[in-house]
């Protein structure tokens, strides 16, 4: 019966439809019949194309022919910047078909007042961050509050499925189901590699997925900015204004354009020289990055929605779903790293379905021309990285339970049944949980080293509850995943909030010093609790922040098809500069072939260098270089430097060390990975760093109650000290683990690695011996050395750096 | 190229100081030993307050400590403040663990309260154990939690955690250390679970590191 009556909903939707002078498009009525239908899964058609209202229209039919108290549909997004856009898409067809269902937002920005209001009684529509879905869920009246829900619907869901605050949904969205067993499950993706992995990852592992793609293919067309003068592009570097004057001759202020910037920094430098090359853009011309205070990038969204601003200097800021209506035209500096990524930023130009998506690239460099002309064989063959990710992560379980402990309180046998339904544990093993619940339990399993730690405890019954009430008020505080790097808030000391900057590039500030931020020049004047506090300068500088994680490594997918134009030579429009390019690397050394490994040798002041081209990235490339230099000085002591970019490797070690006489495809050989990488790369260095993210998520760190900072001193403690007091008198800490687990798959990406390994040991080595740099090398000779493969001991470091100083 | 298990300094008053590699100062006129900032107390002050970090750092402490007072053969122990982090972290374990120190060392202990540990009682920990507030002087000496400059007495003291980073190419070493001025010296903190605070260069004063078992000049 119920049925009939949401198909007659149904049909008013679609009268709401066509009064807009829409059509339905196939796939959202495929998703609504689905939904009516009892089926969750996921929708998987490009940006822009309606994916919001495909989800939305057949719960919204549902609630209209069977209305419920309290919340009937819940809607996750990953930003909160995102929840006013949404709110209003929301609201129009409910306000257009004149129907009684009431929307509300639920974020971290949510007053309390609303807050506490909401908590009595949910709204029929509710839009909220995975981080407040989470606090919810940590209430006792959670089963009161979530017992109607009949639909969730996951937008974004590429952006959030295997991270860890991916991972955190999929726990809470186990929760839901409990709590209301017929709820429903839609995750909304843009086009990725994996899209079963993403939907089976939304709905769980009781249920087979459904995925609703449209062909609704865009073509994108790729056009890039090519020199005129062959010979004015750089061989190297990433910041790269060469290209800026042929880009200001082709911008026009009176269409809208986004120009995308794989880093802060780099958005920052661009936006400078745009303002200063064209004063007369002041007005039309700005810069939006994650670190840009919330109001003013709000106050860019909104300008650009309305048209007063025209061109915008961005980073990944903008790559989310926030809907800007059209934008006419997309700018890529630099290279885009990967295919999903170019697909998501050209898709965010001419947003009608159907019409062409164009952007423009930029090359910063040279052999960016190479990634340019590899993305574009990419695009041809059709192909799209898979999403990388980190399955089962213990620090959010442990979070996880916490919450539920605070909700309600669970059992230990049913909460293990129920995370593994979650597809991120769904491997956990019986020993993994248990060890998590030792850790949130009694702090460890050396239960005399910590008397004092109680913070989850089971009753007579076996439920587990927090502890005390202060304890449940601090795990709220805690709930979320994702942690920044420890920023500071920027303001101007006549009050004025700017936005957030890394603390590590306050620290080195000293006061009067001038840098830029979000395109202003700013005078440092002195750091005070959290809040750097800076007014306006005058003078010139070159000091631009920089921010940890810029720089991304291009995509496995990139890098074949790179190697692929290398094998056949460039063809296509960036041929007439990328192929003059390749003749003078011919000429002093080779161009591989896919079959072949080129090496080239080059004797220099500095001492002997080895160039390694394996095509696989900077990540990749830092581990294999580390292996090398391990297994090289294994033949014959030495102590290396090395550098790496995303297209190979270098290894500095002093004159004359015989690198042909030792070299074999056996360097490459892939087994005894882990342990070597464990002995060449300082792992406990970069697990120290990570731990810092284990720390948070798993509550070790204490971030302070709002307002309440100053007298909680006690319990501020950095997590490289707390790193180290784990690992001094508790070693087998299943967080410690974790920690040096995401090193290994996320930092290192070692399964990556272990492929490539594989794939060079099967190459034919090409030797070449230099009489000076070529294009493929200069860049890896410039780029500062990364980092060393280093035996020595701190004090050795100390001695040799205070040498070094003396000079 | 000065690297040293410990570094004399000789200052105005014509007193021999001993800047040694364990944080500790040793003053062999008046065979004092001096540490600060010892934080006993803080795993479980964080325990206490639901963060689950590990005990252990106080044993290893304390232990470091009686080889202090072993190596030195000084005849009196005094702590600059901050012994205990927290009186939640003060517990009848901690106290125990310092009782026992106090057996073993048998010399008098003294402790100069400093902003964490003010309401430590003498009679908390059974032996050789007497508090005082603000400040002890003792000769041509003055023993202070805070760090104070003043032109008329050489005044030792605790409480900032003072660190030094050492920077070459990329590398980058944050290390605990000693600084030196005209009229004071700050001690570093004392506990191996302690963060710092990083001092910026200041042509009037010296700095020494800490490295592994050393102690090194900058």
């Amino acid at each position: 019966m119920t049925n009939d009556v949401a198909t007659t909903a149904l049909a008013e939707i679609e009268g709401w439809f066509r009064d807009l002078g829409w059509q339905p498009q196939a796939f959202q009525r495929e998703t609504w019949a689905h939904f009516l239908a009892g089926r969750s899964g996921l929708v998987q058609v490009p940006s822009g194309a309606g994916k919001t209202y495909a989800a939305l229209m057949g719960p919204l039919a549902a609630v209209k022919a069977d209305p419920c108290p309290g919340l009937q549909i819940l809607y996750v997004a990953p930003l909160r910047a995102m929840s006013r856009d949404l709110q209003q898409a929301l609201q129009r067809p409910i306000d257009g078909l004149g129907w009684p269902i009431t929307v509300g937002v639920r974020t971290g920005d949510t007053s309390t007042y609303q807050r506490r209001k909401q908590r009595k009684q949910l709204p029929a529509v509710l839009l909220t961050t995975p981080e407040s879905l989470a606090l919810l869920l940590s209430y006792p009246d959670s089963e009161r509050l979530f017992k109607n829900l009949r639909c969730v619907i996951l937008d974004e869901w590429h952006e959030l499925h295997r991270s860890k605050r991916g991972s955190l949904v999929q726990l809470n969205l186990i929760r839901l189901r409990r709590l209301s067993p017929a709820l429903r499950t839609w995750a909304l993706s843009a086009t990725i590699g994996n899209p079963l992995d993403a939907a089976t990852a939304a709905v769980g592992s009781g249920e087979k997925p459904l995925v609703v793609t449209a062909p609704l293919s865009r073509p994108i067309h790729l056009e890039t900015l090519l020199p005129e003068d062959v010979d004015a592009m750089p061989w190297g570097g990433h910041l790269g204004l060469g290209c800026i004057q042929q880009l200001i001759a082709v911008l026009d202020p009176a269409v809208s354009t986004l120009i995308f910037t794989n880093t802060r920094s780099q958005a920052e430098r661009w936006y400078q020289a745009l303002r200063f090359l064209r004063p007369a853009w002041e007005g039309v011309l700005a810069l939006h990055h994650g670190s840009v205070e919330q109001k003013q990038r709000v106050a860019i969204e909104t300008g650009l929605k309305q048209g007063t601003l025209r061109l915008v200097v961005c980073t990944a800021s903008l790559d989310l779903g926030v809907d800007f209506g059209p934008v006419a035209r997309i700018v890529q500096i630099g290279s885009a790293k990967g295919v999903a990524r170019l697909l998501q930023r050209a898709g965010r130009s001419g947003h009608r379905p159907g019409e062409a998506a164009r952007i423009l690239m930029v090359p910063t460099h040279g052999l960016q021309l190479l990634e340019i002309a590899a993305l574009r064989l990419a695009l041809a063959v059709g192909e799209i990285e898979a999403n990388p990710g980190f399955d089962k992560p213990l620090d959010v379980l442990g979070q996880h339970m916490v919450t539920c402990a605070a909700g309600g309180g669970f059992s230990a046998d049913e909460l293990f049944d129920e995370v593994r339904q979650a597809h991120a544990y769904h491997q956990l093993s019986r020993p993994e949980f248990d060890a998590v619940l030792a850790v949130v339990e009694h702090g460890g399993d050396s239960l005399s080293a910590y008397p004092q730690y109680h913070k989850i405890k089971p009753d007579d019954g076996g439920i587990y509850r927090v502890a005390s009430k202060r304890l449940q008020r601090l795990h709220r505080f805690n709930i979320g995943t994702i942690t920044a790097n420890a920023t500071v808030k920027l303001a101007y000391q006549s009050g004025g909030a700017l936005g957030y900057i890394e603390e590590s590039f306050v620290a080195r500030l000293r006061r009067g010093d001038v840098f830029i931020f979000a395109g202003k020049k700013l005078a440092f004047q002195k750091l005070h609790g959290m809040t750097a506090y800076v007014k306006r300068a005058t003078r010139k500088t070159t000091r631009t922040p920089h921010w940890l994680g810029g720089q991304l490594p291009i995509s496995e997918c990139l890098a074949q098809h790179l190697r692929t134009v290398l094998h056949q030579g460039a063809s296509g429009p960036e041929a007439p500069v990328l192929q003059p390019l390749l003749n003078i690397q011919q000429r002093l050394s080779h161009v591989p072939r896919q079959d072949q490994l080129l090496l080239e040798c080059l004797d220099t002041r500095s001492g002997r260098h080895l160039f390694i081209y394996p095509f696989e990235g900077r990540l990749v490339h830092e581990g294999i270089a580390a292996l090398l230099a391990l297994r090289l000085s294994r033949c014959q002591a030495s102590s290396f430097s090395f550098s790496v970019n995303d297209y190979g490797l270098e290894l500095l070690a002093p004159a004359e060390y015989p690198f042909e006489k030792f070299f074999e495809p056996g360097l490459f050989n892939p087994d005894n990975l882990a342990t070597d990488i464990a002995e060449s790369l300082n792992l406990s260095e970069l697990t120290r760093r990570r731990f810092r993210d284990v720390a948070q998520v798993s509550g070790l760190v204490f971030q302070g109650y709002p307002g309440q900072h100053k007298t909680q001193r006690q319990l501020q403690s950095s997590s490289t000290l707390l790193f180290d007091v784990f690992r001094q008198y508790d070693p087998g800490h299943p967080l410690l683990a974790q920690a040096e687990r995401e090193v290994r798959a996320v930092q290192l990406e070692e399964a990556r690695m272990g492929r490539a390994l594989m794939r060079l040991s099967q190459l034919q080595p090409l030797w070449s011996t230099l009489k000076k740099p070529t294009p493929f090398s200069l860049p890896l000779m410039v780029e500062r050395l990364s980092a060393r493969l280093s035996n020595e001991s701190l004090l050795a470091r100390v001695t040799r750096m205070k040498r070094a100083w003396r000079l | 190229m000065g690297i040293y298990p410990s570094v004399q300094v000789v200052v105005r008053c014509g007193q021999t100081m001993h800047l040694r590699a364990d944080h500790t100062l040793y003053l062999p006129q008046q065979k004092r030993l001096l540490a600060a900032d010892v934080h006993l107390g803080k795993a479980e002050t964080f325990q206490a307050h639901g963060l689950g970090v590990p005990s252990g750092s106080d044993a290893a402490d304390l232990q470091r400590l009686s080889q202090a007072v072993a190596d030195t053969g000084a005849q009196q122990l005094v702590f600059l403040g901050d012994l205990v982090h927290h009186h939640s972290g003060w517990t009848p374990r901690v106290r125990m663990q310092l009782a026992e120190l106090l057996t073993a060392l048998d010399i008098p202990v003294i402790l100069i309260r400093g902003n964490h540990d003010s309401f430590v009682q003498a009679e908390d920990v059974d032996g050789d154990f007497s508090c005082v507030d603000e400040r002890l002087v003792a000769g041509d000496f003055k023993f202070c939690h805070h760090p104070t400059r003043q032109a008329e007495r050489f005044t030792i003291a605790g409480h900032i955690h003072p660190t030094w980073t050492l920077r070459h190419g990329g590398e980058r070493l944050r290390l605990p250390c000693f600084d030196l001025g005209e009229w004071d010296l700050v001690l570093p903190a004392f506990s191996s679970f302690a963060g710092g605070m990083t001092l910026l260069p200041d042509l009037a004063r010296q700095r020494f590191v800490i490295v592994e078992g050393h102690v090194v000049p900058i």
